[in-house]
């Protein structure tokens, strides 16, 4: 032990010293790679906001400084606000539901003890499968003459003529927040499945010894070890349901009326087919500043989550 | 020696030489390049024509590169719908291509804000008295009738009736024609739906989706009303017209099919072109407009449906169609310009011109209808003479800046309005007028 020790205090010193060095050793490797990607990110970023206080009156690449302008040009239109309410109604519903469903879907997959890992990879389907070709495939399901739900429907003698879903005011919403669901569920049922993975047998198995029911072994054992992934996975979808854009844009291009009119299909259409690039610049700063209250929300829970973990520990 | 100083300054050196590294790539990604000896190409690709595709490949990438084998050329195809944002963001930002084809519906938006360069008669080779004069009309500033020409058309072409002769037959109408005006189309519809219980005519009313109001528009010319005048021989596009009697009639018309005699499908809001064609072929609708290629198409998937074509109805003050197709512009200032031209010309030789048309379209150059490539698309098409014989009728998109948003937009929105009841009629057309009153201050 004495020669361990005389042989390792000589060498503490440098070994402090090489560290601190190696510290800055990994700089160089990584500022080029900071740099490309600030400016990627940033320049996009920085030229949105300084085009949303601009004039662009016509399509080329003149401009001019027009104030608060684009900003109240958003605000008092009509279909900007049925746009930004219905991207509320979608991320709160898409999330809240996918959530569920995820989480129902993991219960289910851990419970399984026979066929695991070919359900897990069907329940798993939706996410590999690309936005555009989910888009597709959900709207020839819901479509108004031949679409398999219809024929179901008609087959099953619960309706005498077909829904046209996707045409109809009441349906076309929640037809396609339906398709999204299917769509990013399995994104939570990952997420949780790896939280109850991680929940400890022993407090599992004592509630079982003081034959506590499954739901309330769920309830009050498994739900507090999943809070911490529930709160970010549900953080996590938030912001990808908001920021969806292809579903609703191949499924209804935003019809009947707007019905199904989401911000980000808002802010392609205001630039690319009205070629006002100022008003979309200005609705994607809106947007910008509505997912910064959420980021806000997120990192506060996380700071949460994390003090909790360390009182625990 | 690795010191915190040596280290940022090596990275913030590093830094500088990958952006620098990054802007010089930047500069050259025309491709092309700009010294004079470049020729960059921007189209979009016919399919589902697959013969057209072979068409356009064999000359993009064989015909005209063995032609000017000198030239750096370079072209892209891209899908149609991502076209017109593609060039909106690269022109805008002063990049690529030298020359760009776009839909007639893209090209005021590019032709009336002065991107594209003028060609001239002589830069052509072409008589300009081989084209459609709509077809010139459409590259020109404001949507003239005369003046100096910012593009040059590529094909042209117009839709057509298509019914199903059986349908007709089981519903006791005559199936060796189509309904002649638009309430013969009205009540056609209303009788194939009560003697049959199928659809009589598929209706496009999707949002956003530039088909719907192809199929909406000839029917309200038919009537005399137009978006804005371009019914009248020297229109100015500047009198809004869409609220007047004739768009009234026709709104009508759609409500009586669709929410009073049913006799269009249920689903026409969200329904697209592609949707009215596979309830076609189902049988599950009588009649549709389409494409001049639509029903070489259907007869292709189900060669068993017996097909009928007739020219699309007439309204009591006209028959009409929209006058469809597609320029070849050239980018203002390009220092290719040269090259551009000889590509141009290249292009619109008669046989190639025929040939790049596909078989969705119709040379622009009208000396390729007696070109041999005209006679190999006469044997692929089927009713090609009646797509021709509409050609006369073709109206205008609105050749406006603009016209992307009012045509995509502000049409469909007025026809979604009546349909779904939230409007009559008459509100409708009003609410739509003033909308593109206020699109266009």
């Amino acid at each position: 032990m004495a020669i361990t020790a005389e042989r390792a205090a000589p060498s503490a010193a440098p070994l402090r010293s090489v560290s601190r060095t190696a510290r800055f050793a990994g700089y160089p490797f990584v500022v080029p790679a900071l740099v490309v990607v600030l400016a990627v990110m940033s320049y996009p970023f920085v030229y949105s906001v300084y085009l949303s206080f601009q004039s662009t009156p016509s399509y080329t690449t003149a401009t001019r400084f027009d104030g608060l302008a684009n900003y109240l040009a958003v605000l008092h239109d009509h279909t900007f606000v049925q746009a930004l309410e219905n991207t509320l109604t979608w991320t709160a519903a898409s999330t809240v539901l996918g959530i569920l469903l995820g989480l129902g879907a993991a219960l289910l997959v851990q419970q399984l003890r026979l066929f695991r890992g070919p359900i897990r990879a069907a329940l798993m389907l939706p996410y590999i499968v690309g936005y555009v070709v989910a888009s597709y495939a959900w709207l020839w399901l819901f479509q108004g003459e031949y679409g398999l739900i219809n024929v179901t429907l008609q087959s099953w003698h619960l309706t005498s003529h077909p829904i046209s879903f996707l045409s109809s005011l009441t349906w076309a919403f929640p037809a396609v927040i339906l398709a999204n669901i299917w769509k990013t569920f399995p994104f939570a049922m990952v997420m949780l499945l790896a939280g109850l993975q991680g929940v400890p047998n022993e407090p599992v198995l004592a509630a079982r010894l003081d034959r506590a029911s499954h739901w309330r072994i769920f309830w009050e054992v498994k739900l507090p070890y999943l809070r911490r992934v529930l709160v970010i996975t549900t953080m996590l979808l938030a912001f990808q349901n908001f920021n969806t854009f292809t579903i609703p844009y191949i499924m209804t291009g935003g019809g009947p009326l707007n019905h199904t009119e989401i911000v980000s299909n808002y802010i392609y259409d205001s630039a690319f087919t009205n070629l006002n690039f100022g008003l979309a610049a200005a609705a994607s700063v809106i947007v910008i500043i509505i997912l910064m209250i959420f980021a806000v929300f997120y990192v506060r829970a996380l700071g949460r989550e994390q003090a909790s973990d360390r009182r625990m520990v | 020696m690795l010191t915190r100083r040596n280290v940022l300054r090596g990275g913030i050196g590093l830094a500088g030489a990958t952006l620098l590294a990054a802007c010089a790539s930047g500069g050259g990604a025309g491709g092309s390049g700009g010294n004079g000896n470049g020729l960059d190409v921007w189209d979009w690709s016919p399919a589902p024509d697959q013969w057209g595709e072979q068409q356009q490949n064999t000359f993009y990438g064989k015909t005209f590169p063995k032609q000017y084998p000198h030239t750096n050329f370079s072209y892209t195809i891209f899908g149609y719908t991502d076209m017109l944002t593609k060039l909106t963001v690269s022109w805008r930002g002063g990049s690529v291509p030298d020359v760009g084809r776009l839909a007639i519906a893209w090209t005021p938006q590019f032709v009336n804000e002065g991107l594209t360069a003028e060609i001239t008669e002589a830069d052509l080779g072409v008589p300009l008295s081989n084209f459609w004069p709509q077809a010139l009309q459409s590259v020109r500033k404001n949507g003239a009738s005369s003046g100096p020409l910012y593009g040059i058309p590529t094909n042209n072409e117009s839709m057509m009736l298509i019914y199903n002769k059986d349908l007709f037959t089981a519903a006791g109408l005559d199936p060796s024609h189509g309904p002649a005006t638009w309430e013969d189309l009205v009540s056609y519809a209303r009788t194939i739906r009560k003697k049959t219980g199928k659809y009589g005519y598929g209706m496009v009313g999707a949002q956003n989706n530039g088909n719907t109001p192809y199929r909406f528009c000839p029917m309200m010319w038919g009537y005399g009303s137009g978006i804005f005048d371009e019914l009248s021989a020297t229109p100015t596009w500047k009198t809004v017209g869409i609220n007047s009697a004739g768009t009234v009639s026709a709104l009508e018309l759609y409500n009586q099919m669709y929410n009073i005699d049913g006799s269009a499908q249920p689903s026409a809001l969200s329904d697209q072109e592609s949707d009215i064609d596979t309830l076609f072929l189902k049988g599950e609708v009588a009649m549709m407009i389409d494409h001049p290629n639509a029903a070489a198409q259907v007869h292709e998937t189900l060669p068993s449906l017996n097909m009928g074509a007739d020219l699309i109805p007439a309204g009591p003050v006209r028959r009409a169609s929209v006058f469809g197709g597609s320029n070849l512009v050239i980018k203002a200032g390009t220092p290719n310009m040269k090259n551009a031209v000889d590509f141009i010309r290249a292009y619109l030789t008669p046989n190639t011109d025929t040939l790049l048309s596909g078989l969705g379209s119709n040379p622009a150059n009208k000396a390729g209808f007696s070109s041999p490539a005209e006679k190999v698309r006469d044997a692929k098409l089927l009713f090609n003479d009646v797509t021709l014989k509409m050609m006369p009728y073709g109206v205008n998109v609105p050749l406006v800046t603009q016209g992307s948003q009012i045509w995509n937009e502000t049409i469909p929105s007025m026809i979604q309005n009546v349909l779904s009841k939230s409007m009559t009629p008459q509100q409708a057309a009003a609410n739509a007028a003033s909308q593109i009153q206020q699109i266009m201050q």
